[in-house]
């Protein structure tokens, strides 16, 4: 025991070497891996705010000289057969071919990566409304916006076709006024974080709860604040409206793809986030428009790559890495993401652990049985989820299979991954009983074992040589494949470390706080299986109470 | 009604017939050795004794009950039969002790104190209190099956079934299990073999019983088998099993296959290493200096008559076939000859020549 600890201490310090290593060549500006702080005084967006140039947004500038502000592209024309980052489920692809020729995409699943993306240069330019690009166009010095709109938009509401709820949203914005909207347009674009407060339900609620699907990692439309917990614009006049009917709200926060399946499915009464109003979803969803919100570029400022003079030197490095690690960490409690994230692994990895091996030796049982009907049911359901890959699993688990039951994501994370690590090993453990001689099986018999005895006090114990080690593999497996839950909302490590991200828009802290928690965990959880099993190995045991008659004799 | 009586039994596989209509009576206390060329069924015969193997028909009645019968508790019957397997199949995961002392405290519900003073009991009948807390990994395979013997016997059979229990050892490994089961015939277990070991069915069993095509073809008492088989089939069996031989044209010979089949024959005829060796080398000198695989239609015919333990090994040489027949026979005939290979095959044993025949009588040595 004494030498594994040994062992794992040596790891951790391996993996805090690596990333010590990794943190110095950051600094020395190797990688351009974020640690970009917000834009200093060079750009007031108080004063920005007033001269817009598009109805409702702030425009970033009209002083071209700043080079932080001016966009590398300025036409559309330029950006013709560049590369454009587009957010999974948004339409936003059909909408830049019309404008500019043959222009490519690449497909992101949140805005952060398509901002890191162009940032690193693996996309030219990305796509999306007002609010969002001129928020981080604004923060980034490497970023800026091109002022010319590609298209004048809606944000829509997304109810169910046909459904009436849609009629008294709607209702309820007309009377809540486009004032009111407006006030808060205002807020969560502006500066001052501290107007930025979702009101809290406090109205009786006498009309009943809605559940909204909501987008959780676009800043400022609708993402995770404090505590991890649904703010911005969106969540604002939802909860405006909400108070105007007198209904609560439950928010069930998501990626964008994740929205309409999610209302489809109904395990929500209608979604919100940024979705602007167009043909395609028209055709499957009733929209109700609650503003407006016109398409615009965001590319690479002028300024991208360059680094400003103040942020030279190893003191400017430093000032840098601890505001970088402020963002990640302190700021808005977002440790508390991470805490929660790897708890919500813990939980997924350790249960579907556990049950995943009761229900692969249930398996195991029945196979013995020896009964065609039952043998053909293992074997389809070991080809199908065998054969399918665990994404695919888990969606079709929580949106088709569990669809229309109102079940915990985290349960349905569980149950998938029991079916998955269930079926592994049962096909491990038969394996495994194979390749154990057959005369074993013949000699207990031979001694008057029935073949159940036989099997557990005689096949088992030496199969289980074969598949511990192999089971334990699996199980490390398993942890890892867990990282796939947050297609299904729940928020596990790797989910928190791309909300963070979502926020700060760096990848170096999240990712590399990400990957060490998952080293550790991985590496502690094995650790406990094997002294588990050490603790309840047979051999030794056996043999030192039988000492006890040897002295006897 | 006797101990075991078997009626009619039949047995195939596909479009193999182990069993045919197989009768056989047991009386308690008999030491049976069934022997029988490879593939007659007599492995296939003791495993439906016990039942590992379903019978397609007929019979076994143990001790008054049909153990073809549904319905027949079979795991308790099995505690009253012993089976010693070829192969050994002690529980790889369990110690020596503990491979003795779990059968007891599982089947026969004894407690682990009296399951332990069973099982030393038993290992120091085989000789192997010693290794009692050894794993089976670390015995040899001589000691694995004194062992699995020793377990079958702490479960108090009424008979002992021995299947093939010499055949996967080591000729040298032999002898220590023979004993054991030797001593064991003594203490008037009842006792059904399957073996090649004739040493066993001659010395050890009280009746032999020959199996061939899916029936007993011939028993009777180990004496009487042995010096005089009455029927063809039987003779030719105990003929074979004494004499080893090889017949062919010179240009066929691969003098490896031959000293490989020689080697195994010797194998199991328990000559001891020094008359193996001796047997070799005469075949391998002889060979090697004497044929010319030019001369395609030369034909040789080597035999070797292991006869009874005792007497001596008699290597006969048939040159009739060879051209140079006259050369070969002058030369290993003459008792001051240059040949070398001549030499050493005179060093052997006295060569007789008699019709171009070249006949030796292995000069006896002791067992190292």
């Amino acid at each position: 025991m004494k030498n594994q600890m040994k062992r794992i201490v040596s790891r951790v310090l391996l993996v805090a070497f690596v990333f010590t290593f990794a943190i110095v060549l950051s600094l020395s500006g190797l990688p351009n891996s974020g640690g970009d702080g917000p834009k200093s005084a060079a750009v007031n967006q108080g004063e920005k705010t007033e001269s817009a140039s598009v109805k409702y947004a702030m425009a970033a500038s009209d002083s071209k000289t700043d080079d932080t502000i001016t966009p590398e592209y300025s036409s559309f024309k330029e950006l013709q057969g560049k590369n454009f980052g587009i957010l999974t489920g948004a339409p936003f692809d059909e909408l830049v071919s019309k404008h500019i020729k043959g222009a490519k995409f690449s497909y992101y699943d949140s805005f952060a990566d398509i901002l890191l993306a162009l940032k690193a240069g693996k996309i030219d330019a990305a796509v999306n409304n007002s609010a969002v690009a001129l928020y981080q166009s604004n923060t980034d010095e490497d970023l800026a916006l091109m002022e010319v709109p590609l298209q004048e938009m809606y944000f829509g509401i997304a109810f169910n076709k046909g459904d009436k709820e849609a009629e008294k949203w709607k209702k309820a914005l007309d009377e809540v006024g486009e004032e009111e909207i407006e006030k808060l347009w205002k807020i969560w674009l502006g500066t001052d974080d501290s107007k930025k407060k979702i009101p809290k339900q406090d109205w009786p609620g006498k009309n009943g709860t809605v559940k909204v699907a909501q987008l959780d990692n676009l800043e400022p439309m609708s993402y995770r604040g404090d505590n991890g917990e649904l703010q911005g614009f969106d969540p604002a006049v939802l909860l405006t409206l909400a108070k105007h009917l007198d209904v609560k709200v439950e928010f069930e926060g998501m990626e964008l793809s994740a929205l309409l399946p999610y209302v489809a499915s109904g395990k929500a009464d209608f979604a919100m986030g940024s979705m602007l109003i167009n043909a395609d979803r028209l055709e499957t969803m009733d929209m109700v428009p609650y503003h407006s919100g016109n398409l615009q570029l965001v590319v690479r400022s002028k300024a991208a790559g360059k680094k400003m003079e103040s942020e030279k030197g190893f003191k400017g490095a430093i000032s840098k890495f601890k505001a970088s690690f402020k963002r990640t960490f302190i700021k808005d409690n977002r440790y508390k993401l991470l805490t929660n994230g790897l708890l919500a692994t813990c939980i997924i990895a350790v249960f579907s652990g556990i049950f995943g091996l009761i229900f692969g030796f249930i398996l195991v049982y029945l196979a013995r049985l020896n009964n065609v009907i039952i043998n053909g049911i293992i074997r389809v359901l070991e080809e199908i989820l065998v054969g399918l890959p665990a994404a695919v699993i888990l969606l079709v688990l929580y949106y088709v299979i569990f669809g229309r039951v109102t079940i915990s994501a985290i349960i349905v994370a569980v149950i998938g991954f029991m079916l998955m690590f269930g079926v592994k090993t049962y096909s491990v453990v038969k394996s495994a009983i194979l390749a154990v001689d057959k005369g074993q099986m013949e000699a207990a018999l031979s001694l008057g074992y029935t073949e159940t005895k036989a099997f557990t006090k005689i096949i088992l114990p030496q199969a289980k040589k074969i598949f511990f080690p192999l089971l334990k593999g699996q199980f490390v497996v398993l942890i890892k494949d867990t990282s796939i839950v947050g297609f299904i909302t729940v928020i596990d490590l790797t989910r928190a470390g791309d909300l963070i991200r979502s926020r700060t828009m760096e990848a170096f802290f999240p990712l590399i706080t990400v990957a060490v928690f998952y080293f550790i965990l991985i590496k502690l959880l094995s650790w406990l299986i094997t002294f588990i099993d050490k603790k309840i190995s047979a051999r030794v045991k056996h043999n030192k109470r039988l000492e006890k008659y040897k002295e006897e004799c | 009604m006797s101990f075991i009586e078997i009626k009619n039994l039949k047995k195939s596989y596909g479009n193999v017939t182990p069993l045919n209509g197989l009768n056989l009576t047991v009386e308690k206390g008999e030491v049976i050795t069934i022997i029988g060329p490879s593939g007659t069924g007599k492995s296939t015969l003791l495993r439906c004794l016990n039942r590992l193997e379903t019978p397609d028909s007929g019979e076994i009645i143990f001790d008054g009950i049909n153990l073809c019968e549904e319905g027949a508790e079979i795991h308790k019957i099995r505690t009253r039969m012993g089976m010693v397997f070829q192969s050994f199949n002690l529980f790889n995961h369990l110690s020596v002790i503990e491979n003795i002392m779990m059968p007891q405290m599982d089947i026969l519900k004894v407690s682990e104190e009296e399951a332990f003073k069973e099982a030393k009991v038993q290992l120091e009948k085989v000789g192997l209190w010693s290794k009692a807390f050894e794993y089976p990994e670390n015995l040899s395979g001589g000691q694995k099956q004194r062992v699995a013997i020793a377990r079958g016997l702490a479960m108090k059979p009424e008979v002992m079934l021995f299947d093939e229990p010499t055949s996967a050892l080591d000729p040298t490994m032999v002898s220590e299990v023979l004993s054991v089961i030797a001593n064991l015939a003594e203490t008037g277990l009842t006792m059904i073999i399957v073996t090649h070991e004739m040493r066993l069915a001659k010395d050890v069993s009280s009746r032999v019983v020959y199996v061939d095509e899916g029936v007993v073809y011939e028993e009777g008492l180990p004496e009487v088998m042995f010096k005089a088989p009455k029927r063809e089939k039987t003779r030719d069996f105990i003929f074979r099993i004494k004499e080893w031989q090889w017949d062919g044209n010179v240009s066929e010979i691969d003098i490896y296959e031959i000293l490989a089949s020689l080697e195994q024959f010797c194998k199991g005829q328990f000559l001891n290493k020094n008359e193996y060796l001796n047997c070799i080398q005469v075949v391998e000198e002889f060979v090697s200096e004497f044929t010319d695989k030019t001369n395609a239609k030369d034909h040789l015919i080597i035999k070797l008559a292991a006869g009874e333990e005792g007497e001596p090994r008699i290597i006969t040489i048939d040159t009739n076939g060879l051209s140079d027949s006259e050369n070969i026979l002058k030369t290993i005939g003459d008792e001051k000859t240059d040949n070398i290979s001549a030499k050493i095959i005179r060093s052997k044993g006295e060569p007789v020549i008699k019709d171009g025949r070249i006949v030796i009588k292995l000069k006896e040595s002791l067992s190292n």
